[in-house]
């Protein structure tokens, strides 16, 4: 007798393989984020919760990277990436210190950061200092705010796009009188080429792209443990471990003339008194570091220079640098267990520094 | 609107229900109008254009189809050729031409300053204007009658899995699959799968990873300051970046036409397992090195008018195709060089086209002719990679110094080996080409088990490996 006509989209001897490979899928992914997973190093990359946009402070200063409400914040951090990856800003604000932001930038200088929190209302201040935030900044701006803030920079045709846009814009600036060397700036024209896409992308196609595929990621982060493959000399397959590695840091400040640090220190220490003249509170704190690069940043930068800059600035100072206790993921930025618990202990200092 | 995107997913999900569940004239429209959308998506202008081309296209070969007289259907013929390629040469190549002409001008002492200023090349427009032609000609030829409806002609130009980036499908392939409604089979859908997975496995995983390692060798200001083993990493970086980016691609067209119960010819065919550059065209960008066959080659006499004119066909074939994939003189010479490579090979086999490859070796001695062939072949195809990916001649040429002058002059140094690591990424697509090699040695066979085994690797990695996004600086900065 014949058998019935199977009805469906898979015979039985079809369903085998599709059943199987969808099973062993997902076992890989349980061996994965159970197995495997907890004995890799921890991200540094934290999943965004909070608005992320890219703020620009003046022409020719690399954008800094914002969380929060800037407009809004009662408190706002600010800093380099350490200071991004050591703050729970949850923490913060569970502590009564918030509502919090956050104003970051890789290697920031102290007085560009200052300059941005200048532009917004907050009541507090907590700025976090580093010896390479007394340096002055060579990165490559474009491609910084580029890859990271606005995913258009990863479509194919951007590159024509914005250099079309770019001629447009030199040719309307030139038309218009104005000196077309202080517009052709690449830091100038990137970012007006981005405030223009942003407001454009907001309701286009590439606005959608983006939105979802940062809502995906963002959903996928959240559960499964992610390998960060771009740098490969400092991703996960081997943890930057400052014995094996430090000499790229010590490279990175040998050669700074120590009159940079000051003159620096000196622009910094205007603004801090512009904000302070305001009724701003300002802490400043020094986040922690392992032990081996931060016996570098004091062979390069002696510490008294923070304490005497705080001192000069009229501002507490709270030095973490030689925190014990504390895991970094690279010598330089704290895993999250570590930065929550740094957090929680800061809050509380905070508090006190505050009501001083 | 990419593949690899998420918004991309969604818009198949429904565009599948439709091509589904409506009745077929409807799901077609549907697809149509899908299409035009996804086209539209990257930039709306350019539907006017892929519109005109659809629709003198499809009256010309309408008006040829019903033209007796050989003499009307010449002139056809040359009308459809004209605004084609016109369009092309305007479109693609415009700013291209008239950069050469200024140069040129320039040189004979004119003082010019030409320049093609905004220009922005149509998305997919070599691919659909060598797609209408091809349905022209086979009319021309005989091989193929008109097709009556203009929504079922406009679907198979603009059909959206394969309308940006290939697999470039004959019109003898894809209008037959149009007359009627195909039962979307089990087995192809389990294929369709298999190949999507792979092929955004090979895409987001492989050549988006790879593609900064690239960029950080193929760079003017780096140039000069590579080290040898650094300058070979990049040119293999390069040669498995376009690898997985275009079969990536090419294999999720192919997959998504599985899906809608519709067949798609293969594009690529693990090229990097040739003994041979002939070879080497049967399996790299299949569609287009047989379209440069069946249209170029062959009516310019192909190989049936003495050695000598089949070399020429040859390389003016090569020196056409190089400048398809884009307007500048390091294109025509990658296609240039592998013309002159064809062209010697053949030479030396003495005309025959050498298709022992795929056979098993008989001896160990056959087996270590055959490896020395595919090593030379690689090396050979990885020295006109860097011409294709390289901005400029003194870029390419610079490259190749380091990669072979350098050594002998310097010596070699190992101090960059960290540089590396992204050979795991390498090692992924070597083992995929080595498994096709012990299929079609030896006879490993490609079940559904197998597939299924391979799918969910990849797309485990395809979950937890990161798009390359991340900025260096969150790790560099302190």
């Amino acid at each position: 007798m014949a058998s019935a006509p199977h009805r469906g989209w898979f015979s039985r001897q079809q369903q085998g393989p599709v059943l199987y490979g969808a099973g062993l899928f997902l076992l890989l992914l349980a061996i994965w984020q159970g197995v495997v997973a907890p004995r890799l190093p921890s991200r540094a990359q934290r999943v965004g919760t909070r608005i992320r946009d890219a703020l620009w402070v003046e022409a020719g200063i690399e954008p800094f990277t914002t969380e929060g409400d800037l407009a809004q914040a009662r408190t706002i951090f600010a800093g380099d990436s350490r200071v991004w990856s050591d703050s729970c800003l949850e923490v913060f604000d569970e502590a009564g210190l918030g509502p919090t932001a956050l104003i970051w930038g890789g290697g920031a200088k102290v007085h560009d950061l200052l300059a941005a929190v200048s532009k917004f209302e907050p009541q507090r201040v907590v700025l976090g200092l580093s010896s390479l935030g007394l340096k002055d900044s060579e990165k490559d701006v474009g491609q910084v705010i580029s890859r990271v803030e606005f995913p258009d920079w990863r479509e194919v045709d951007f590159e024509s796009r914005f250099a079309s846009w770019r001629a447009k814009r030199v040719g309307d600036l030139q038309a218009a009188g104005h000196e077309p060397k202080e517009y052709e700036h690449p830091l100038n024209m990137l970012k007006s080429y981005l405030d223009d896409a942003r407001l454009v992308n907001s309701f286009t196609p590439r606005g959608i792209d983006a939105r979802l595929a940062r809502w995906a990621d963002d959903a996928r982060q959240r559960r499964i443990y992610t390998l960060q493959t771009d740098s490969w000399r400092f991703a996960w397959f081997e943890p930057l471990n400052p014995r094996k590695h430090d000499g790229i840091y010590r490279n990175r400040l040998k050669g700074v003339p120590q009159s940079e640090f000051e003159a620096n220190l000196q622009m910094a220490l205007k603004r801090i008194r512009a904000l302070l003249d305001r009724g701003v509170e300002v802490v400043c704190v020094r986040m922690p570091v392992d032990a081996q690069l931060l016996k570098i940043e004091n062979r390069f930068v002696s510490p008294e220079l923070f304490t005497s800059f705080c001192e000069a600035a009229g501002v507490i100072y709270l030095d973490h640098s030689a925190d014990e206790g504390l895991e970094t993921r690279d010598g330089s930025h704290l895993t999250l267990p570590s930065a929550n618990r740094f957090s929680r202990e800061l809050a509380v200092e905070l508090h006190d520094a505050f009501r001083k | 609107m990419s593949f690899d995107t998420p918004t991309f997913w969604i818009f198949f999900c429904v565009v599948w229900i439709a091509w589904r569940y409506l009745p077929f004239g409807a799901a077609k429209a549907s697809a149509l109008f899908a299409s035009l959308l996804f086209y539209a998506w990257w930039n709306p202008w350019f539907l006017s254009l892929i519109g005109l081309s659809a629709v003198v296209d499809f009256q010309i070969g309408k008006r040829m189809g019903e033209a007796d007289d050989p003499s009307t259907r010449q002139r056809l013929l040359v009308a459809t050729l004209l605004m084609n390629l016109g369009l092309l040469a305007i479109f693609k190549y415009g700013p291209f031409a008239v950069a050469n002409a200024s140069g040129l001008a320039e040189l004979f002492g004119f003082e010019v300053d030409w320049e093609l200023a905004n220009w922005v090349i149509p998305v997919g427009i070599s691919f659909y204007t060598f797609q209408t032609l091809s349905y022209s000609i086979d009319i021309y030829r005989g091989r193929l009658r008109p097709v009556k409806s203009f929504r079922d002609f406009f679907l198979f130009v603009s059909f959206f899995p394969q309308l940006v980036a290939g697999p470039i499908v004959r019109a003898g392939e894809l209008l037959p699959q149009f007359e009627s409604r195909r039962r979307i089979l089990p087995v192809a859908v389990q294929a369709g799968f298999y190949y999507v997975i792979s092929g955004l496995f090979l895409k987001i995983v492989i050549a988006d990873n790879l593609a900064s390692h690239v960029e950080r060798v193929f760079k003017m200001s780096a140039i000069e300051t590579l080290s040898p083993t650094e300058a070979w990493l990049g040119a293999i970086y390069f040669s498995i970046q376009i690898f997985a980016d275009f079969a990536g691609y090419s294999g999720i067209a192919i997959g998504l036409a599985y899906l809608m119960g519709l067949r798609f010819p293969k594009n690529f065919d693990y090229p990097y397992i040739s003994a041979g550059l002939s070879e080497f065209w049967t399996r790299w960008h299949i569609s287009l090195s047989s379209w440069l066959r069946d249209y170029l080659y062959i009516p310019l006499g192909g190989n049936r008018h003495g050695a000598a004119r089949m070399l020429l066909a040859l390389m003016l074939t090569m020196l056409l195709g190089g400048l398809w994939h884009g307007p500048a003189w390091t294109f025509v010479a990658w296609g240039g060089l592998h013309g002159l490579g064809l062209v010697i090979e053949r030479a030396l086999r003495g005309g025959s086209s050498g298709q022992k490859g795929r056979q098993a070796p008989k001896s160990v001695g056959e087996l270590g002719g055959r490896l020395g062939q595919m090593a030379l072949t690689y090396v050979f195809v990885l020295v006109t990679w860097v011409f294709f990916r390289a901005e400029s001649f003194p870029m390419a040429t610079g490259l190749l110094e380091r990669m072979f002058i350098e050594p002998f002059r310097g010596g070699w140094h190992f101090e960059h080996l960290q540089e590396a690591r992204p050979l795991v990424l390498v090692g992924a697509v070597a083992l995929l080409h080595l498994a096709q090699l012990s299929h079609e040695w030896w006879g490993l066979r490609k079940g559904a088990w197998l597939r299924a085994t391979v799918a969910a690797a990849f797309l485990l990695l395809l979950t937890v490996v990161e798009r390359n996004a991340t900025p260096d600086f969150i790790y560099f900065q302190f």
